[in-house]
Order: structure tokens, then C-alpha cells, then sequence
């Protein structure tokens, strides 16, 4: 091509047209092109490159563990020992476990053969997906909203972080510095509000991450099915805990306490209401008033380990949700500060205004049932929630409670702990979500697993019976070849055995 | 109440009677229906006869032969898919109970597709019952005779109340969406799969999307062009490019085109005779306005075999299209018809740009010797599966999760994908309300010491296999010790 052929094109209405549109370009749509870019080069895929971001992922959370602590502190008046039982320990866990497991997951993964591929090469390969993106919620900032993107990483993706505007110090933090840790054109952290998410949200991804309310989820979903984008959809509900009257009240009573005013109820796995006859109603009252105090002293509005409700808007939700129910310990408030004293319900029936929507709050309500078929029957006529709690030392209940419910998950005798076992799928089902994640299952998550058969040209003969002209006798063949399901195991032993028969009848002999 | 309302209503309650759920029960159903394969199959080969030409040999190959395998095969291991699963503990959990607990998701909706319609409806249907769930059954309505027998023959051998089969068109299909489901399987294309996610999107319903796309197919050139042929000329012209893992199209070298030609011409008369349109085993497009659609995609390539068509029979000659341009009209969609168009490409890296540059393919066939070729194309390109050097058979190895990926499809299924595609994997952890000392650590007021604790029964995860073996180790070693001792201890 001649100089002045080079010149015409290089001004040509394309390039001005792209240079236009290039201006035109939302900040979400670049940072999105962006991503692909990077990912496109290929240098997510060796394991060695995600191991290394991983690792730099841990140096952030253990160098900046003090400006991590005070975002949250800001947003959320938690405690900084408390930020890191609750946010970042369990960040640790998993990035060094995926840093541990990594080439254990990402190896291909033989599968079983049939007679018809005994031959062949038969596995399926994990790949990365492409770009996922992934919307923090505000509750626990770091955690929901760093602990997917250890997945996304290991699996060899490149991810937009969207932290919750919600939690406003916490983004604001994660958009200052995590870009001097990672990779900023393959994880992004974009902040914003409704408007940018849904900027977002029009643009194309190969996996969308969701973690916050139902409502919101469904809007998430009909975005993502504008361009057929799978999802993980990590939402809420009311999780029931039923408490048998046989169980040790005490220690119970003390799990539960812990369970749900961790972050001041603010805990998508928090025990919603309590189950319980009424025989036990004001024991386990009590019990949780002894808890109370025990973990928050005589006035939790200054003990350092309480928290605040995230803001106005969700302080006036919870206090509005009390009202029609009878408070039988805490109740104060003081909106100037957002602060909700632990507060217990009783005597809550099902119509009340607490029992309508997913508290979210310091608000513990007891509603009496006649027993475990009457809690099961409740639990039952509502949408599945996250979690089902039950507390009860006879192991028949808890069978029947698992056997007769659905839920994301069951914990017996104990609250959130499920949460921090990352063999366990952390996810919900039917309006408490889709998908799941934590350990391997997040790696599975953001992967796809790619059938892959390699067979040889050889052999041809074989395959005449699955050609034309079709007949009778061929297709006993097919019918045998398909059909017959043959232990492939017990074959390779029965020949061990009987080679080994031969082999000492051989030896017997020449002795 | 809809008809559609009612039946979806008729299934809940079933369900919710608890009656899906005993193994037994599932396991007497799914005999039931492998009755029905076996006890009418003349019924379901004729109507595969009027909806596609298929022969009836034919249809028991690709149709009812696969999906017998399946039910066998979810007899056979129902009891260890539905078992509760244990998983590896932790510190924490050392004494607990921890597992997973495979559910049945509840009222599911199957949605199939006309080109293999007995495969594509049933064999999702046996993930369903072996899942335990109710599942209505929506047919298509464009192979309307196979879906008169299916509404006719279900209910007849399997609950018609939990499992009903529910037929009709777009309106009926649009008014099932509206009701709310536990899951919905839809087998079809891209455009409507968006709808279905859209629809089930408000129900916070998961979806399960077998899709399509042109699924690509590179020969080498240093391969056994003759054996590779043969094997891409069957997979495209079975049930006349019907197939949603047909090879689409064949990218390679020019220099072996023409011999590319000759050899799929040579194993087409191989096949289907000089006159394939007197062939028993040569099928016909489904319609009439599929076969315009077809026909109307060889316009601006040239034809290179066949390409004789008959409207009022909806046959379309089984047709090889040479030194086809990407911007023709044969490359602009899932062809779904028996034309192969080849394009000339420069070698493995323009193959592997070609593939990239377009849509994620539900299928990704590589026809070569070397390994290391293989090796690059599984690398540099994403796919819902890849097989080397042969056509369709991964979708019979059912240890093999079948399924798409972006535009292809979400979800797979297959064996004991199926199962679990159709089931709430569901953690438990069953602890006890001993101990309590324990979790001192973790109650306020949070202390730096307990910290300590905390961090170091969460972040230490011994593998405790490994530990087992070490402790295990030590015992011995302690007893060969003492017996070592007793046996040589001077008298």
C-alpha cells in the first residue's frame, strides 16, 4: 500500500467515527472493553499469573488491614477485631486455600468411560469464562464482595467490582487501593450508584455475580438474560430457628444471640425469628437476656463490639417493622446514631408487620408453635429461605426438619457457622437465590467445564454400525455397544485375577 | 384458570403430597417409562416418520436407544445420587455431622425441541423424576405428530398428575412461563432462550439452556482425509442437519478442498444411495418454512454436491458448498439443514481466529493426528464441548456434561448431571450443644488472644487425611516399639 493510501485510510470515516464513539463511550462501557482486552491477551490463563494476583490479593487484606477496619468502622461502627473475625479471616481462608488447591482445580478431570471410548481420551476442562462481573452488597463489604473475586481470579477470569454504594467508605477504599495490588484492566473496581450499576448491567458479561435482595436479583437476571449471561444470585429471606423445647436452652439460646446481633442483624444468614412452644417462651427470653448482656454489657449503645444500622433509610425500615408487636427486651434507639438496642419480640404472630418482610435488624421475634409439625408447617408456607436453624439434641427431629423443608442450607444446634466451612456450597434456592460458592464450588462457578473426547481416526470399522443404511443387525451392535454398562473397574480387576490364576498355575507347574 | 394454570397448579399440590420423593417411587416410574420404549416403539417410529422421514431403525438409533441407556443408568445409581454426600471437614467441624444433601427442586417445566423429539423431552424428564421433582411436559408443536403421541402415551404409563405433558404453541407456551416453576429445561435457540431467562427471571426461576450456534469443524491437512470425512458427512447429515452438535460448517487448507469434496460426496452415496431422496434413512426438513429458510442460504455460495430440492416434499439433497465467504448468507446463522459449506482457511492460527471471532459454538470437532494441534485449538477456544477426529458421540457418554456456554447455552446435563441439574444441593451441618467452650472465641467482646484462636482453627487446614495417616503412623510406630521391646528385653 502506497504513503498516500496509508494516509487516506488512516483518515478515513471509520477511524472518525470510532474516535467519536470512542468519546462517546460510558466510563462502565471502557472499563468493560477495557477488561475484555486484557483478558483476550491470554494472560489470565497460566496458573502461575492467577497464584500471583492471588497473593496480592492476601498483602492487601493483611497490610491494609487498619484502613479496611476503619471504612468499616465508618460504615458499619464495627470493631476492628470485629472486622476481621468476620470480614477478612474467612477472606484469608479462601484465598489461601485457592492458592493451595489451584492446580488440583484447574487439572483436567478424567471421567468415566464406556465401552465405546475405552480407547479415548475422555476428561472435562475447566476454563475461565471471560469477564465476570461482580456486585458487592454492603453488609459485610469486604467479605460478599472480595470472596467471589478470589474465585473469579483462580479460575482464570478477569472481574468489574462493583462494592455497594451503600457502604460508602468501604468502596471508596476498595477503589483507591485495590488497584495497587491487582491488575487494574482485568479487576476494575467501578463505584457508583443505581445509574452505574444499571450502565453496568446493559453491557456484556460471561457470568454475573449478585449478592443483596430478591428484588433486586430479578432485575439482575432479566439484564443478564438480554445477552444469555448465566448468574449467581446471593439473596435473602427470613431464616426460621426453631428451638425444641428438650435442648439445652442455655447454650442455645447463647448461639442464637450471637448468630443475630452479629453486625446488628445485618447478616443475609442471620436467624430471622424463632419457633418455639410456649412452655419456653420466657426461659428462652431469659436466656437470651443473660446472652445480651454477657456480649454487649448493660449498654451496648457504648460497647465498641455493637454495631450501627447502615443508615436513615434502614434504621426507619427496622424500627418500623416493631410496631404491632410486644418488645420484651431492648428496644431503644436513637436515629441520630442509627443505633437499635438488641431488641426481642414475643408473642409475634404471623400476620405482624416484622413477620412480613426480612428484618435485617436487631429485632429477634419469638413466634409460639404447638411443636416441631406446626414449625415445619410454617416454615413451609413461605419461600425458602438461606438457611433453616434447629435446635434440638434428638437427632430424629433434625432429620425430619431436613427431610420436610428446603432451604439453602441447614445448620443444627448452632448459627452462621456453615458459612466458614468452604467445603460446603454456600448458596440459596428458590427466592434466597441461585448458584453457589466458597472453596471449589466458587472456582466451579466461574469456570466452564468443557466436555472434551479425543478419539483416534483409527478403528473406522467399529463405527459401521452407526451408519446408514440402517439395519437390524447393526443396530444390535449399537444396542450392545451403548447399552451394555460395564464395570469398567471390576473388568480391569477380574483380569488382574485371572492373570495372576494363569501366573501361578504356571509357577505351580514349572515347580 | 388456564388449562396451563391448572395443570401446573395439579402438579404442585402432587408434589407437595410428598409422593416424588421415596426413592421407590421414582425408580417405579422410570421403569414405567422405559416400558413405554419398549412397548410402543412402533407408535413413536411412525410418528418420527411423519414429523422427519426418519426410518425407524433410525429413530430407535438416535432417539430411544440413547434415552433407554439413561434410564438404566439412573436405576442403577439413583440410590448413590440421592444419598447424602459427606465433605471434607474442617478443624471446626472434627465431631460434626457435614454433608449434602441432594433435594428435589419441586415443579419443574421441560420444554422440548422438534428435532429429536423423543431424546430431547424425555431425557431431560428422567433427571426430573430420578431428581424427585413434578415436571410438566411442553413438546413442540412443530413435530406435531410425535407430540400428539407423547400427550396420548405419557400419562398411560407414568403419574399424569405430576407429570403431565402439556401441548400447544406459542401462546400456550407463553402462558406456562407465567406460572411459577422451580426450575425450567428449555431445549431450543438463542432468541427465544433469552425470552425464557427474561420470563423466568421474575420468578427467580434457574434455567437450564440447551441452545445452538454454528458449531465449527477444522480438518487438517496431514489427517486420514478419507476416514474424517466420512465420520463429518454422517454427523452433519443425520436426520438431515437436524442436530443441534451438527458440524456447521468445515474450515481447512485450499489444497485439500477439493479432496474434502470428493470424499464427502464419496461417503454420501455411501450412505444414502445415488437417489437419497428415496432412501429410507435420508430424513426431510421438519417444514416448509425451514426449507426456505435452508434454501434460501445457498443463494450467493457456490454449490459443489447436491443442491436438487423438492418443496412439496420439503427434501433438500444432502449438499456440500465450496469456497464459501464469511459474509456469505450460509455463515450468518445456525444452518440446522444438510449444507456444508467449507471455508479456505490459511491454517490452525486464522482456523482459531475464525472460531474466536464468532459466537461460543454449542460443539467444537478437530479432525487431525497431532496431539499438539488438538492441544492448541482446546486452549485457544471455548466451546460447551470439544471432540477430536469424530462427530456427536460425546453426546452418548453420559459421564460427559453436555451443554453450551455463552450464546450456546447455561446449565448441561446427561447421567448424573442431569440428577443434579434437577436438584437443590443442600449443606448441612449438624453440630452439637457441647463444647460451648469452644466457641468462646468467637463472642464479644473480641479480644486480640481470642483473635489468635479464631485465626488459627480457621486459617490452619491441615489435611486431615494427611493427619489420619501421620497419627496412624505413630501408633504403629509406638507399637512395633514396645513389641520391638518386649520380644529382645534381655530374661
Amino acid at each position: 500500500m502506497g504513503l498516500w493510501d496509508k494516509l487516506l485510510s488512516a483518515f478515513t470515516v471509520d477511524t472518525f467515527t470510532h474516535s467519536f464513539l470512542y468519546l462517546k463511550m460510558s466510563r462502565e462501557q471502557l472499563v468493560v472493553q477495557r477488561a475484555k482486552k486484557a483478558f483476550q491477551t491470554g494472560k489470565t490463563k497460566p496458573l502461575e499469573y492467577r497464584i500471583h494476583q492471588l497473593k496480592s490479593l492476601y498483602r492487601f487484606v493483611s497490610e491494609r488491614r487498619k484502613d479496611i477496619a476503619d471504612a468499616v468502622k465508618r460504615d458499619l461502627n464495627k470493631s476492628e477485631h470485629g472486622t476481621e473475625l468476620f470480614e477478612t479471616l474467612g477472606l484469608e481462608g479462601e484465598i489461601n486455600l485457592a492458592i493451595e488447591r489451584l492446580a488440583e482445580w484447574a487439572a483436567p478431570r478424567p471421567v468415566e468411560k464406556n465401552l465405546l471410548t475405552i480407547a479415548d481420551n475422555v476428561y472435562v476442562q475447566p476454563e475461565p469464562l471471560g469477564v465476570v462481573l461482580i456486585i458487592g452488597a454492603w453488609n459485610y463489604p469486604w467479605a460478599v464482595t472480595l470472596q467471589p473475586l478470589v474465585g473469579a481470579i483462580a479460575a482464570g477470569n478477569a472481574a468489574i467490582i462493583k462494592p455497594s454504594e451503600v457502604s460508602p467508605n468501604s468502596a471508596k477504599v476498595m477503589e483507591e487501593l485495590l488497584p495497587l495490588y491487582l491488575d487494574k484492566d482485568l479487576y476494575p473496581v467501578v463505584t457508583g450508584g443505581v445509574s452505574e450499576t444499571q450502565e453496568l448491567l446493559k453491557q456484556r458479561f460471561d457470568h454475573v455475580f449478585y449478592t443483596g435482595s430478591s428484588a433486586v436479583g430479578k432485575l439482575v437476571m432479566q439484564a443478564a438474560a438480554q445477552h444469555l449471561t448465566p448468574v449467581t444470585l446471593e439473596l435473602g429471606g427470613k431464616s426460621p430457628c426453631y428451638i425444641d423445647k428438650n435442648c439445652d436452652l442455655a447454650v442455645a439460646c447463647r448461639r442464637i444471640t450471637w448468630g443475630k446481633f452479629v453486625n446488628c442483624g445485618q447478616t443475609c444468614i442471620a436467624p430471622d425469628y424463632i419457633l418455639c412452644e410456649s412452655s419456653i417462651q420466657n426461659q428462652v427470653v431469659e436466656e437470651i437476656r443473660k446472652s445480651i448482656k454477657e456480649f454487649y454489657t448493660d449498654n451496648p449503645k457504648t460497647f465498641e463490639d455493637y454495631g450501627r444500622i447502615i443508615n436513615k433509610r434502614h434504621f426507619k425500615r427496622v424500627m418500623a417493622l416493631m410496631e404491632g408487636s410486644t418488645v420484651v427486651i431492648g428496644g431503644e434507639s436513637d436515629e441520630s446514631e442509627c443505633y437499635i438496642a438488641p431488641t426481642v419480640l414475643k408473642d409475634v404472630t404471623a400476620e405482624s408487620r416484622v413477620m412480613q418482610e426480612e428484618i435485617f435488624g436487631p429485632v429477634l421475634p419469638i413466634i409460639t408453635v404447638s411443636g416441631v409439625d406446626e414449625a415445619i408447617q410454617f416454615i413451609n408456607e413461605r419461600e425458602k429461605p438461606l438457611v433453616v436453624y434447629v435446635f434440638s439434641p434428638d437427632n430424629k427431629l433434625v432429620r425430619r426438619v431436613i427431610a420436610e423443608t428446603s432451604s439453602g442450607a441447614l445448620l443444627a444446634n448452632d448459627c452462621l457457622v456453615h458459612f466458614c466451612v468452604s467445603a460446603l456450597p454456600f448458596g440459596g434456592v428458590g427466592n434466597s437465590g441461585m448458584g453457589c460458592y466458597h472453596g471449589r464450588h466458587s472456582f466451579n462457578q466461574f469456570s466452564h467445564l468443557r466436555s472434551c473426547l479425543i478419539k483416534k481416526l483409527k478403528l473406522e470399522s467399529i463405527n459401521n454400525m452407526r451408519y446408514p443404511p440402517h439395519t437390524a443387525s447393526k443396530m444390535t451392535w449399537a444396542r450392545f455397544l451403548l447399552l451394555k454398562q460395564i464395570n469398567l473397574g471390576k473388568l480391569r480387576r477380574m483380569a488382574l485375577l485371572v492373570a495372576f490364576a494363569a501366573l501361578t498355575a504356571v509357577i505351580v507347574q514349572v515347580r | 384458570m388456564s388449562r396451563e394454570q391448572i395443570a401446573v397448579a395439579r402438579a404442585r399440590k402432587a408434589f407437595q403430597t410428598g409422593r416424588s420423593k421415596p426413592l421407590e417411587h421414582r425408580i417405579r416410574q422410570l421403569k414405567n417409562l422405559q416400558r413405554l420404549f419398549v412397548e410402543r416403539q412402533t407408535e413413536i417410529s411412525d410418528a418420527i416418520k411423519k414429523d422427519l422421514n426418519k426410518s425407524e431403525v433410525g429413530t430407535q438409533l438416535y432417539e430411544t436407544l440413547g434415552l433407554e441407556g439413561e434410564i438404566t443408568l439412573a436405576i442403577k445409581k439413583l440410590k448413590e445420587w440421592a444419598a447424602p454426600r459427606p465433605v471434607e471437614k474442617n478443624l471446626l467441624t472434627i465431631s460434626d455431622t457435614v454433608y449434602i444433601r441432594p433435594e428435589p427442586l419441586g415443579v419443574v417445566l421441560i420444554i422440548g425441541a422438534w428435532n429429536y423429539p423423543w431424546a430431547v423431552t424425555i431425557q431431560p424428564l428422567i433427571g426430573a423424576i430420578a431428581a424427585g421433582n413434578a415436571a410438566v411436559v411442553k413438546p413442540s408443536e412443530v413435530c406435531a405428530h410425535t407430540a400428539k403421541v407423547m400427550e396420548e402415551l405419557l400419562p398411560l404409563y407414568i403419574d399424569k398428575e405430576l407429570y403431565p405433558v402439556v401441548t400447544g404453541g406459542v401462546p400456550e407456551t407463553q402462558e406456562l412461563l407465567r406460572q411459577r416453576f422451580d426450575h425450567i429445561f428449555y431445549t431450543g435457540n438463542s432468541t427465544v432462550g433469552k425470552l425464557i431467562m427474561e420470563a423466568a427471571a421474575k420468578h427467580l426461576t434457574p434455567v437450564t439452556l440447551e441452545l445452538g450456534g454454528k458449531s465449527p469443524c477444522y480438518i487438517d491437512k496431514n489427517c486420514d482425509i478419507s476416514v474424517a470425512c466420512r465420520r463429518v458427512a454422517w454427523g452433519k447429515y443425520t436426520n438431515c442437519g437436524q442436530t443441534c452438535i451438527a458440524p456447521d460448517y468445515i474450515l481447512c487448507e485450499p489444497s485439500i478442498q477439493e479432496r474434502v469434496i470428493a470424499e464427502v460426496k464419496k461417503s454420501i452415496k455411501d450412505f444414502y444411495t445415488e437417489n437419497p431422496k428415496s432412501c429410507p434413512d435420508y430424513g426431510r426438513i421438519i417444514n416448509q418454512r425451514h426449507f426456505r429458510r435452508i434454501m434460501a442460504m445457498t443463494e450467493d455460495s457456490t454449490i459443489a454436491v447436491g443442491g436438487d430440492n423438492d418443496e412439496s416434499e420439503c427434501y433438500i439433497a444432502p449438499t456440500v458448498l465450496r469456497d464459501v465467504k464469511p459474509e456469505a448468507k450460509v455463515m450468518q446463522e445456525e444452518i440446522f439443514g444438510p449444507l456444508l459449506p467449507i471455508l479456505p482457511i490459511g491454517g490452525l492460527d486464522e482456523a482459531i481466529n475464525f472460531i474466536n471471532e464468532r459466537e461460543k459454538p454449542l460443539a467444537l470437532y478437530v479432525f487431525t493426528p497431532s496431539d499438539k494441534v488438538i492441544k492448541r485449538m482446546i486452549d485457544e477456544t471455548s466451546s460447551g464441548g470439544v471432540l477430536a477426529n469424530d462427530c456427536l458421540v460425546h453426546y452418548s457418554v453420559s459421564s460427559l456434561p453436555f451443554g453450551g456456554v455463552g450464546n450456546s447455552g447455561m446449565g448441561c446435563y446427561h447421567g448424573k448431571f442431569s440428577f443434579n441439574q434437577l436438584s437443590h444441593l443442600r449443606s448441612c451441618l449438624i453440630k452439637k450443644l457441647k463444647m460451648e467452650g469452644v466457641n468462646s472465641m468467637r463472642y464479644p467482646p473480641h479480644t486480640p488472644k481470642k483473635l489468635g484462636w479464631a485465626r488459627f482453627f480457621i486459617l490452619k487446614n491441615p489435611d486431615l487425611g494427611w493427619l489420619g495417616r501421620m497419627a496412624l503412623l505413630t501408633i504403629f510406630a509406638v507399637v512395633a516399639a514396645v513389641v520391638i521391646q518386649l520380644k529382645y528385653l534381655p530374661a
